[in-house]
């Protein structure tokens, strides 16, 4: 069943909208004990997310995106780093402290949008009950405000259980219910997984509301249209961020340790274990060099005075001969030792200064 | 929003399993309020049946003064001062006060009436409201003077309405005659009726005191001072209160104990005694109330245990399933007690909503108990103790709900909703190693006393063992079952496997099963094996279908009645009498033989064998009796006479009356046949024997040589088998220094020479000089197997015995006593006296269920006093209304229960998993297995689950009651535990082994149906 859209979808509500919250991720590292062996789902993330930004995180499945949301949560505890959201800190923070901080200030829309609702209560009343983590709270809006936002409008509707809903509808109210103490932060598991078309589209919409609500979004997607239209797009590769979209284009990550997640087509070029020459040039690019490949050579590509020097954090674009699409991949910089390859690799021409987002 | 409204529909929305938990815990509750209720009602009804059984008179309040005026003044006081007294006593104790009828005055005194030559001896007698209690034929008495007599004994003396008759009070020298008119004859209404007491007021025919005197029935007087005519007459007065037993409550008890002694107090001051058997009647049914308290909580608490496990499984089961639901509520940042409260509301409402519901249907139990299977008139009480049980209960349920649902409560939000099977923790360990413990413990208890509280708890913590043990053993059955199947490509047994090893709830649901099943198969076999003990018991202690204990003026009497009232030979009398022998009591019990097999039921003997120890106590080639019809004739040839005159006399017995010698005359020499009239031998009588004794005061030695050709009765010649060896016999010991032989042949010889003071005696033995018997136990003599003993028979006199059986059990008598004919008892007896005034003798009438329905008005009428009737199926009914019967009643009721509890819990356990199964059902049919190998595996799954308890169960149950039966009182605490033995048949046992199986394969067939809706739409994630 699908519902028009109604004419006010996406207008600010009209109780006080929400500060959005801002997140910095620092060296996070999360590892799954499990019998005998342990698994590392995050291994030392880094990240910042601006308030009132909107984020997808992207990346193949148990790359640790959904872990990574988890942390955000506060449901998950990681082994090391830092993680806040906001002004808390979700390492020291106590177990109260952080239900806390979800009855107010983040809002988790769980994969699968009946996870997030009680069956036998109403679309308002789904409201309420997530609400009734901080009874009393004086500011916070009431279920029709909130059901609107995400565009439930028609009074009928409200009566309905989510049984009753369409896909769509059950997972804009899954949003609702993750809405319904205005947090700050609005952390969605899939929230477009197994909708059709126009239903992911009422639901991206309705995302793209809430951020211009105030709301920062950080939403796990597999779609990369649902990940362009939200902004930016966050890879998670390995337990890494591996890569940044910005409008559409993709950059590399340096990492705190200096390590740059290669795209998947250069991986097919120089593989793991590949030694590679790496030298700043005077236009800022980084030529990365197979030790066969000599800089003087005709096969080189870049003159030597284009050199860059890529710091922790920075974009950079990568591929064979230049610029291209990424993939998983790690490569130390500087790097030097013997090798067979027979092209060099040049990273970015235009580094992005200290991971900042064009906006 | 509330939270009440989240509760509310959530229980709406779970309103199958809501209505399990609720169910759940109300049995709980009902379990619970069982135990103090049934135990109040059990014990009520044991007081009521005790005091209804109990004879009235012996219940009854009777005040009592005896005595001349001056030994017992209060005889002689009108009956008006001793009600008064007794009324102001009773007023002051209100308890007793409501629990006692109207009192009945009875004054009487023994007198004779009629000439001083030919009395009848009679009680004269005043009885409140005596001709209500009448069939009158003229007037009712009601001035000084006036006399009822008994219709029969007008008939017999020809008394008439009008006549005036000399009454003179006994044992009053120098008493003066009163002149009495006879208003009226009367025939009473009913005898037996307990307004009559214990006075036997019908007692006509009977031996009198006074020998001389013939016991006529009482003679009723319309004026009590009638009777104190005579201030030298022994008057006695009595006051009877009779006690309304239906009405007697538990908690009146000690106050009725602590009345009766505070009213005797108040009575003796005016010299009444107060006379009643209630306090002894109250003690005797305080032990069997002392045996329902001990048992009735004992069975009650493994019900209450199993409710609360099964209600502690299902609430974790429930929270377990609303694990996503809590994880919601977590991850909106509910504080951990407000997550709690949300994940548990929904139960913990549930349990307090059960709690009243518990109540009244343990109550209404209680009640429906009470209406079908105690004592009329009980009803369940509703006292503090149920409201504490309830209480109890319901904070029990409340501690089960938050114990279950804790581990849950305590997850994190990703945990809950992962929803990863839990595994086995090392407190589920420790509980079972508890478990275990206090089963060995209680087993080791059980084997030294099984009486001991703790072995009673042997049966239901061995079957928690077995459950246990069951429930580890299908989960490593499994796991082989698992590799096997996986081998070979087996499906359905894959998928039975691999459910049945990886589910901990069927571990759960296997230890419920066979503790439920284990506990039915005790009750049932405890029940079936009770209901056998009680019918033996019932037949040692009846020996017949019907037994009415009679008052009868002698044996013969008894006879004659009981053959008059039923010649169809469906009833037979029977006469007891009881000896001290070392110290224990020996019952001896005559009876017909020739009835024997006909009406008398008899443990562990058959028809066939009844038959051969009635031959063996009554042979053929018996000699009969002599019967007189008022003259006695005996033709003899005198061959000599020497020392003197000697007469020949025949010695006969007249029923009810000593051996009397009639004299036929003094013999001459020559054949001549001697005869004379035999006094009161009208209704006939029996020639026992001849004698010659001297004529006069010679003392010169007796020379006799004489033929006895013939004895004649008034009809003709009797045979008197003069040629037998066994028919006479001649009795040296009558006349010492004598030489005396008996010689048969076609004339009987008797000659007798020597100097001798008594009489010479020609005995006619018509019964055995040996009594044969049976004998039960030991015989009373030095050597306890002798096969030839003497004992004192009814007579009270040495009656040589010879034994012809040995049993275990004698019908009615127990284990210790001697059985035989009574009729050659009664002849033997009567040989040397009489036994009219006898008071060993008991009388009975055992009647099979053939006799006439109306066999006490017959005998009634035919001048026998039914004192008393049992029947088989009065005494299984009160034997079935004791304390054990009671409490293994309740013990099957509580199997009963917990099948139904397990059942439940399968059923449960199939919808809580139901969704999850579904849907990996729908995924294996998506991924191509056949529905019909899953519906296989399904079903595989299902009867090893249930299957396994089910066998298990039932044979802990059974090997239970083998080993604690005999240590449990099977038909009352105060009496010698019976043999334990079961005989196979249509009981209880069979009837639970098909209640059992019917109700799990019910269960199952549930279980199938529930998935059969595994279509592969449940892969959708909004179907639910």
């Amino acid at each position: 069943m699908t519902v028009a859209m109604p004419a006010r979808f996406g207008e600010p509500a009209a109780a006080a909208a929400p500060d959005g919250l801002g997140v910095t991720c620092r060296g996070v590292v999360f590892i799954y004990p499990l019998e005998g062996y342990d698994v590392v789902a995050l291994a030392g993330v880094d990240l910042d997310i601006v308030p009132g930004e909107s984020v997808a995180l992207l990346g193949p499945s148990g790359s640790g995106k959904s872990t990574l949301l988890s942390v955000l949560a506060g449901l998950l505890r990681p082994a090391a780093g830092q993680v806040r959201v906001g002004e808390h800190d979700l390492v020291r923070a106590s177990d109260g402290e952080l239900a806390r901080m979800r009855a107010t200030d983040v809002g988790v829309v769980l994969q699968g949008a009946t996870r997030n609702l009680l069956p036998y209560l109403t679309t308002e009343q789904n409201v309420r009950f997530a609400q009734r983590g901080t009874p009393g709270a004086a500011d916070r809006p009431s279920p029709r405000e909130v059901l609107s936002l995400v565009g439930f409008a028609a009074r009928g509707r409200l009566r309905l259980r989510p049984g009753a809903l369409a896909p769509g509808e059950r997972q804009r109210l899954a949003l609702a219910v993750a809405l319904a103490n205005r947090p700050g932060l609005l952390l969605a598991d899939e929230p477009t997984s197994q909708l059709d078309t126009h239903a992911r589209d009422e639901v991206v919409a309705a995302l793209d509301a809430v951020r211009r609500n105030g709301t920062t979004v950080v939403v796990v997607t597999h779609d990369p249209d649902v990940g362009v239209r939200m902004g930016r797009t966050i890879t998670i590769r390995d337990g890494r961020v591996g890569a940044e979209g910005r409008r559409g284009e993709d950059y590399s990550v340096v990492g705190r340790d200096g390590s740059v997640h290669l795209p998947p087509e250069v991986l097919t070029v120089v593989p793991p274990g590949t030694l590679l020459r790496v030298q700043a040039q005077p236009d800022g690019s980084i030529v990365l060099t197979p030790p066969h490949l000599q800089p003087q050579s005709p096969a080189f590509p870049v003159a030597p005075d284009r050199a860059l020097t890529a710091r922790p954090g920075d974009a950079v674009t990568a591929g064979p001969g230049g610029p291209a699409t990424a993939a998983p991949g790690t490569l130390d910089a500087p790097h030097t030792g013997d090798g067979v390859h027979s092209n060099a690799i040049i990273l970015a021409t235009t580094p992005v200064p200290n991971g900042g987002i064009e906006r | 929003m509330t939270g009440w409204t989240v509760m509310v529909r959530g229980i709406r929305y779970r309103a199958g399993r809501s209505l399990v938990v609720l169910l759940l815990a109300a049995a709980a509750t009902t379990a619970a309020v069982l135990a103090p209720a049934y135990t109040r009602a059990a014990q009520q009804s044991v007081l009521t049946d005790g005091l209804r059984n109990a004879p009235p008179s012996a219940t009854a309040l009777v005040a009592v003064a005896e005595g001349t005026a001056d030994s017992a003044p209060a005889a002689h006081n009108a009956t008006g001062d001793a009600r008064a007294l007794i009324k102001g006593s009773l007023a002051r104790h209100p308890v007793l006060n409501g629990l006692v009828g109207t009192g009945v005055a009875g004054v009487d005194a023994d007198t004779t009436i009629g000439s001083r030559s030919e009395p009848l001896a009679a009680r004269l007698a005043y009885r409140d409201n005596v001709c209500a209690n009448l069939r009158l034929e003229g007037e009712c008495p009601i001035d000084s003077g006036q006399l009822l007599v008994s219709k029969r004994t007008a008939e017999a003396y020809g008394i008439k309405v009008g006549d005036g008759l000399d009454l003179r009070f006994a044992n009053v020298p120098g008493g003066r005659a009163h002149v009495f008119e006879v208003v009226g004859l009367y025939t009473p209404i009913d005898q037996n009726a307990a307004y009559w007491g214990l006075a036997g007021y019908f007692a006509g025919g009977a031996g009198s005191p006074e020998a001389s005197a013939t016991r006529i029935d009482a003679v009723f007087t319309g004026d009590e001072d009638d009777v104190r005519l005579e201030s030298a007459a022994t008057v006695s007065m009595r006051l009877e209160y009779p006690l309304r037993a239906g009405e007697v409550q538990l908690g009146d008890v000690d106050r009725v104990h602590a009345d009766l002694g505070a009213v005797d107090a108040d009575l003796s001051v005016q010299e009444l005694d107060l006379r009643t058997e209630l306090p002894s009647i109250l003690d005797e049914v305080s032990v069997d109330q002392r045996a329902i308290g001990r048992t009735v909580p004992i069975i009650a608490v493994p019900l209450v245990l199993l409710c609360w496990f099964v209600l502690f499984l299902i609430v974790a089961s429930l929270v377990e399933e609303r694990g996503p639901e809590i994880a919601l509520a977590k991850l909106r940042g509910f504080p951990a007690g407000r997550a709690a409260r949300f994940g548990l509301g929904e139960v913990l409402l549930l349990v307090v909503l059960a709690a009243p519901v518990g109540v009244v249907a343990g109550l209404g139990l209680v009640e429906l108990a009470a209406r079908s299977v105690l004592a009329e008139g009980t009803n369940v009480e509703v006292r503090w103790p149920v409201f504490a049980a309830a209480a109890g209960a319901l904070l029990a349920a409340g501690l089960a709900a938050l114990l279950a649902g804790r581990r849950t409560l305590r997850k994190p939000v990703l945990s809950l909703l992962r929803r990863v099977p839990a595994r086995g923790r090392w407190q589920a360990g420790l509980a079972e190693g508890v478990v275990v413990a206090l089963a060995a413990a209680s087993l080791f208890a059980a084997l030294g006393d099984r009486t001991a509280p703790l072995a009673l708890l042997a049966p239901p913590l061995l079957a928690v063992v077995a459950g246990i043990a069951a429930g580890r053993l299908l989960g490593i059955w499994s796991r082989v079952r698992l590799t096997v199947a996986r081998r070979r490509g087996r499906i359905p047994a894959l998928l039975s496997a691999a459910q049945l090893a990886r589910r901990p709830a069927a571990h759960r649901a296997v230890v419920v099963v066979t503790v439920a099943v284990a506990l039915l198969a005790f009750a049932a076999t405890a029940w079936d094996v009770a209901a056998q003990a009680r019918r033996d018991h019932a037949v040692d202690t009846l020996g017949a279908d019907r037994v009415y204990s009679v008052t009868a003026a002698h044996p013969d009497a008894l006879i004659d009645a009981v053959h008059g009232a039923d010649p169809s030979g469906s009833s037979m009398p029977v006469v007891r009498s009881a000896e001290q022998y070392n110290g224990a009591q020996v019952e001896l019990i005559g009876l017909q033989a020739p009835l024997l097999a006909n009406v008398v039921q008899w443990r562990d003997q058959n028809r066939d064998q009844v038959s051969g120890i009635a031959a063996a106590l009554r042979p053929d080639s018996a000699v009969d009796p002599l019967e007189l019809d008022g003259r006695v004739g005996v033709q003899v040839r005198v061959r000599a006479v020497g020392g003197g005159q000697a007469r020949l006399g025949a010695i006969v017995s007249v029923p009810g009356e000593p051996p009397t010698t009639v004299s036929l005359g003094l013999l001459s020499r020559g054949t001549v046949t001697y005869s004379a009239a035999v006094p009161d031998c009208a209704d006939g009588c029996r020639l026992i024997g001849l004698s010659v004794s001297r004529a006069g005061a010679s003392t010169a030695p007796l020379a006799v040589d004489l033929d006895v050709r013939e004895v004649r009765s008034g009809r003709g010649p009797l045979p008197a088998r003069l040629e037998d060896r066994r028919a006479w016999r001649a009795l040296p010991d009558r006349a010492p220094g004598a030489r005396v032989v008996a010689t048969p042949g076609t004339s009987l010889r008797l000659t007798a020479s020597g100097v001798t003071r008594g009489d010479v005696v020609l005995a006619h033995l018509d019964a055995p000089e040996a009594l044969p018997a049976v004998v039960a136990g030991r015989a009373p003599a030095e050597d306890e197997r002798a096969t030839e003993f003497s004992f004192p028979g009814f007579a009270q006199s040495p009656q040589p015995f010879e034994v012809v059986r040995r049993t275990t059990l004698l019908p009615r008598a127990g284990n210790h006593g001697l059985l035989f004919d009574l009729d050659y008892a009664v002849r033997a007896a009567e040989q040397t006296a009489s036994l009219a005034d006898s008071t060993q003798l008991r009388y009975e009438v055992w009647a099979n269920a053939n006799a006439p329905a109306d066999l006490d008005r017959r005998l009634a009428r035919a001048g026998v006093q039914v004192l008393r009737t049992q029947t088989m199926a009065d005494e299984l009914d009160r034997l079935g209304r004791r304390a054990p019967a009671l409490g293994l009643w309740l013990y099957l009721l509580a199997g009963g229960a917990a099948v139904l509890l397990a059942i439940g819990v399968v059923l449960l356990s199939a919808y809580v998993g139901a969704d999850g199964r579904r849907y990996e059902l729908a995924a294996l049919r998506v991924a191509g297995v056949r529905r019909r190998l899953l519906r296989r595996g399904v079903l595989r799954e299902q009867l090893a689950l249930l299957g396994m308890p089910l066998v298990v169960g039932f044979a802990v149950g059974v090997a239970g009651a083998i080993l604690m039966l005999p240590g449990i009182p099977l038909v009352a605490v105060d009496t010698v535990q019976p043999e334990v033995r079961y005989e196979p048949g249509l009981g209880a046992l069979p009837a639970a082994v098909a209640v059992s199986v019917v109700g799990l394969a019910f269960a199952v067939i549930v279980v199938l149906r529930t998935l059969r809706r595994a279509t592969p739409d449940r892969l959708r994630e909004d179907a639910r």
